[in-house]
């Protein structure tokens, strides 16, 4: 509660009071009143600062709006800035006249021009507003925790901090309006049918002449061929092909691999923005569109339609799928104690303070029974007893008068059992001593400080038991999910280590195939018609366990259906040389072969780059041979590329 | 981010554009103008003046240790000047406490610290920079100043009163402690100073009686309004808190035995991991290596021989020892 300049005020004026009041005043009396005087000062400030905090501080009301074209929205659009704006209210009874307020940004965003806090001076009923801009390069959750409070008096004696926690989630829906203008604007095919619909080879309503057949009676007169009816003298009745709408399903990874990467690049985002251009491009035409998102366990399925409610719900799925973040499979406790710590000290300083959490001096004694001196121990306590013993003592005090003379004898015995009796035990306890305070003293202290907070912290917010604190100080898996958890609910990113230590790749999934085989078995089941399915996906980690879904596409291709596979290609990893360029692009090869000097990053480097292109190339030859189309999403333009796929379902007349 | 109210200024006292620094500012140069005149007019020399050149900087500079400072040197300026000089100033009221220019002196001071206070945390830190250990972007936070625009216009005033009013406590607790006298034998237990210096059969040192009646006199004050704030805290915890407490509570309590439960949980736990990852033995290659520098030969020849000779000694010794004991047995 007291800052520097307090303490040492503090300090200074009592010293001067007590000095006054005892010594000096035998000379002067002017020295016991100025410090009287002072240490009346510092006890009027300080409850006048106590008062008002008590009656103030706890008691604000926290009002946030997001604004986006200068209107207050529930979700924000990726690419354009947004304004927060934060109206604290003061509920209480008495004024703060210096109070620091900071509204905590989320992680990821792109600051803007304008401060995120602000110092007020907040009187009762008088609002104060801090107004500030971000902008979110990519579409996810943005979360905003809460509100930091810091009161000090006006001549910073005095100082507390709390934080209004008020946790909120909006979306971050991929950009609306420049995928808009993607629809199709030119006629690629001449006999390419309304937008939205594809010929379909069987009887129905649509403009093209299907087939002729002997007329039936009830068939409609208009129906009725004139000129084959002549040429034949039998009544022919035309069949018109029907028409039904195109229809597309998009199979989003969202997988813990495809989590991997910076903010707003991981492959899952950019598979996302890709995924919303598609879907607006694709409602623009009149297409239905349909969406799956998979991960390693389970798929979330929203049926094809083309209304633009269904495109709006499939923007904020793509929000939602975007926001995950990698589960970093740490096991360490100490590592994520590091990143949780700090961040549970400044959102939960209430529930992290010494006088509601606290650290018993017992919690850091290293008790000698939890480790193996305690045999040590036992040893020599035990020693004694079977030291002091006529033989024992008879060698040693043979083997001490052997260097000193017969004289000490006696005195050798005596000094003997004394130090037999006094020595071992008193070892014993030191090797007890030792190992207890080897707790009290860093880093250990500053471990198991950090793991009490933090395992209260948990029970308490989970509104368990005692025994989970305990649990979580002694159990070093449970307390590492707990936090991992803890830290992915506040978004926040933990180093990732992407190899082991036998160098594979630590977020190689493959259940992710079986359930996204599993996925386009079932949209193929529940398929109308003619269907193209778009698969996001990241495969290149999984090349060689791809038998799942390379006999999904050859069912899909099997019921005519197309398939398009997208690889979300990592931003850092060069695109695959072509074939044409590989021997011819670098024309001097073999005519400088002067060793150059290795470089282990690099090497390791080109090694991944080249494990990555190859494993793409095994993708793209597996799904290949199914009769799917693989394509990197970098390579040109994903969504034209998608879009004429479906031009030519459009227009391509089926074979049944 | 960067907050807009912390912004350096980028040219000399560019805080003085801030009305309400530059009154505080004149305003402690005007209570230390004060000061050093009644100094001087108590003392009757000019070397009483010092310490308020020391202030004068301090406001200046806007320098947080100078207060402390001043203060010591005021009070090592003033004790000596007083019994030394002994000047008794023309407002001293013969027979009395009330001394008008140590009450001027004391105003002029006590004004010169809310001043000072009041401007360093305008212009340098309104509070301390307060980001736990570790958190990003930690290092990069700077100590907010209170805005100047803030300020009410009738902060300055209410100084005035508050300065005023510590003053007139600071009088009236000097007077109650130099004027009452302890006698546990009484009750209650406070006689006024003369009656009692002529009570026969006690006698009690003045400086201990001053000091155990600040010691009564603060705790009679700071205990009570501090057990009103603690008490006023706990009507107002909020339920997290309260629930932490109950936690915290309930697991101290049962702390001991949770403990043995959880860490045989814990060791079954890792018992029943497999066995190459518990006692996983590195292979030659995984094997760290060493971090010294590699020893030469000689420094290898030379510790290999000391081991042997030293060695050698340690086994002669036992040898003997042993051969004695059986010959003299």
């Amino acid at each position: 509660m007291l800052t520097a300049r307090g303490w040492w005020f503090l300090s200074l004026s009592a010293l001067v009071a007590l000095i006054g009041t005892t010594w000096a005043a035998w000379w002067s009396g002017t020295i016991p009143i100025l410090g009287l005087s002072l240490v009346a000062w510092f006890l009027i400030e300080w409850v006048v600062f106590a008062y008002r905090f008590r009656a103030s501080a706890d008691r604000l009301r926290v009002d946030r709006v997001l604004l986006q074209g200068g209107r207050p929205v529930p979700a924000v659009w990726a690419g354009s800035d947004f304004t927060v704006r934060v109206t604290v209210t003061p509920c209480g009874t008495a004024r703060l006249p210096f109070v620091h307020l900071a509204d905590r940004p989320p992680t990821d965003l792109v600051p803007g021009h304008r401060s995120n806090s602000a110092a007020f001076d907040l009187r009762p009923g008088e609002p104060a507003v801090i107004e500030y801009r971000l902008r979110a390069d990519a579409p996810g959750v943005i979360r905003f925790e809460g509100l930091q409070v810091r009161v000090a008096d006006v001549a910073g004696l005095f100082y507390r901090r709390l934080f209004i926690r008020q946790p909120v989630e909006f979306l971050v829906l991929p950009p609306l309006t420049d995928e808009e203008g993607r629809h199709r604007g030119t006629k690629r095919f001449n006999t390419l049918p309304p937008p939205g619909v594809h010929r379909l080879r069987r009887p129905g309503s649509g403009s093209e002449l299907l087939d002729l057949r002997d007329y039936q009676p009830g068939d409609p007169p208009k129906m009725i061929a004139w000129k084959p009816s002549a040429k034949r003298g039998t009544l022919i009745t035309k069949e018109i092909e029907n028409e039904v709408p195109v229809r597309s399903v998009l199979f989003l990874d969202a997988s813990n691999g495809a989590r991997v990467g910076a903010p707003g690049r991981a492959p899952v985002a950019r598979s996302a923005e890709v995924v919303a251009a598609l879907t607006q491009a694709a409602g623009a035409n009149r297409d239905l569109v349909g969406l799956t998102i998979f991960d390693e366990t389970s798929t979330d399925v929203t049926a094809p339609a083309r209304t633009r409610v269904h495109v709006v719900q499939l923007l904020r799925k793509l929000g939602e799928a975007a926001a995950r973040l990698p589960d970093p499979g740490h096991t360490d406790p100490d590592l994520l104690a590091r990143y949780a710590h700090p961040l549970a000290q400044q959102l939960y300083p209430d529930l992290t303070a010494r006088e509601v959490n606290s650290r018993p001096f017992g919690l850091y004694w290293r008790p000698i029974a939890d480790s193996r001196w305690l045999w040590v121990v036992l040893v020599l306590l035990c020693l004694p007893v079977v030291l002091v013993r006529p033989e024992a003592i008879e060698f040693v005090a043979r083997t001490v008068s052997t260097f000193s003379g017969s004289g000490w004898d006696w005195l050798g015995k005596f000094a003997l059992v004394v130090a037999i009796i006094l020595f071992f035990p008193a070892l014993a306890g030191l090797i007890w001593l030792v190992h207890g305070v080897r707790g009290l003293l860093p880093p250990r202290s500053t471990r198991t400080t950090r793991r009490k907070q933090l395992a209260t912290l948990y029970a308490a917010l989970d509104g368990s038991t005692p025994a989970t604190i305990e649990r979580h100080l002694h159990d070093d898996d449970s307390f590492a999910s707990r936090t991992t958890r803890f830290l992915l609910d506040h978004r926040v990113r933990l180093p990732l280590v992407l190899h082991d230590q036998a160098g594979r790749y630590r977020f190689r999934s493959e259940r992710k195939v079986d359930v996204l085989a599993a996925a386009l078995i079932r949209a193929v089941s529940r398929a109308r018609d003619n269907e193209l399915y778009v698969i996001l996906a990241d495969l290149t980690e999984v090349a060689g366990d791809l038998r799942p879904l390379v006999q999904a596409a050859q069912v899909a291709r099997a019921r005519h259906h197309h398939v398009l596979v997208i690889v979300p290609w990592p931003a850092d990893v060069p695109p695959p040389p072509d074939r044409q360029t590989r021997d011819t692009s670098n024309p001097d090869r073999g005519r400088d072969d002067a060793p150059k000097p290795l470089k282990l990053g690099g090497l390791v480097r080109s090694v991944l780059v080249s494990r990555y292109h190859r494993g793409f190339a095994d993708v793209r030859s597996a799904l290949a041979k199914a009769g799917a189309t693989v394509v990197r999403v970098d390579d040109g333009d994903p969504v034209r590329l998608v879009m004429d796929r479906l031009d030519r379902l459009r227009g391509t007349r089926t074979r049944r | 981010m960067s907050t807009a109210d912390t912004a350096r200024p980028t040219v000399w006292f560019a805080w003085l554009r801030d009305p309400v620094a530059r009154n505080y500012l004149f305003v402690g140069l005007a209570s230390l103008l004060i000061a050093a005149a009644a100094l001087v007019f108590r003392h009757g020399n000019l070397l009483a003046a010092l310490p308020v050149a020391l202030a004068v900087l301090g406001l200046l500079l806007r320098s947080p240790v100078m207060p402390g400072l001043f203060l010591l040197v005021l009070n090592l300026a003033v004790l000596p000047l007083t019994a030394w000089l002994s000047v008794t100033a023309f407002s001293d009221v013969p027979g009395s406490h009330l001394r008008v220019m140590d009450l001027v002196l004391v105003a002029a001071t006590l004004t010169y610290f809310a001043c000072q206070f009041r401007l360093l945390s305008l212009t340098l830190q309104g509070m301390p920079s307060d980001v736990p250990a570790g958190l990003p972007g930690g290092k990069g936070d700077r100590a907010p100043k209170r805005p100047g625009s803030t300020a009410p216009p009738d902060e300055t005033g209410r100084m005035f009163a508050t300065v005023a009013v510590c003053v007139l406590i600071g009088q009236v607790v000097w007077l109650i402690v130099s004027e009452l006298r302890l006698d546990f034998r009484e009750t209650p237990p406070l006689l006024l100073a003369r009656p009692a210096a002529s009570y026969g059969g006690y006698r009690s040192d003045e400086s201990m009686n001053r000091f155990l009646m600040l010691a009564g006199l603060t705790a009679v004050v700071t205990l009570p309004t501090a057990l009103a704030f603690w008490y006023w805290r706990l009507s107002r915890l909020n339920p997290g808190e309260a629930r932490l407490i109950l936690l915290d509570t309930q697991w101290r309590e049962s702390r001991r035995e949770l403990n043995r439960q959880e860490k045989w949980r814990a060791w079954g736990l890792v018992r029943r991991r497999p066995q190459a990852a518990r006692h996983s033995r590195p292979l030659p290659e995984e094997r760290p290596a060493p971090t010294g520098p590699r020893r030469s030969f000689l420094e290898a020849l030379a510790l290999t021989c000391g081991m042997v000779f030293f060695g050698g000694i340690a086994a002669f010794v036992v040898v003997i020892v042993l051969l004695r004991y059986l010959g003299r047995t």
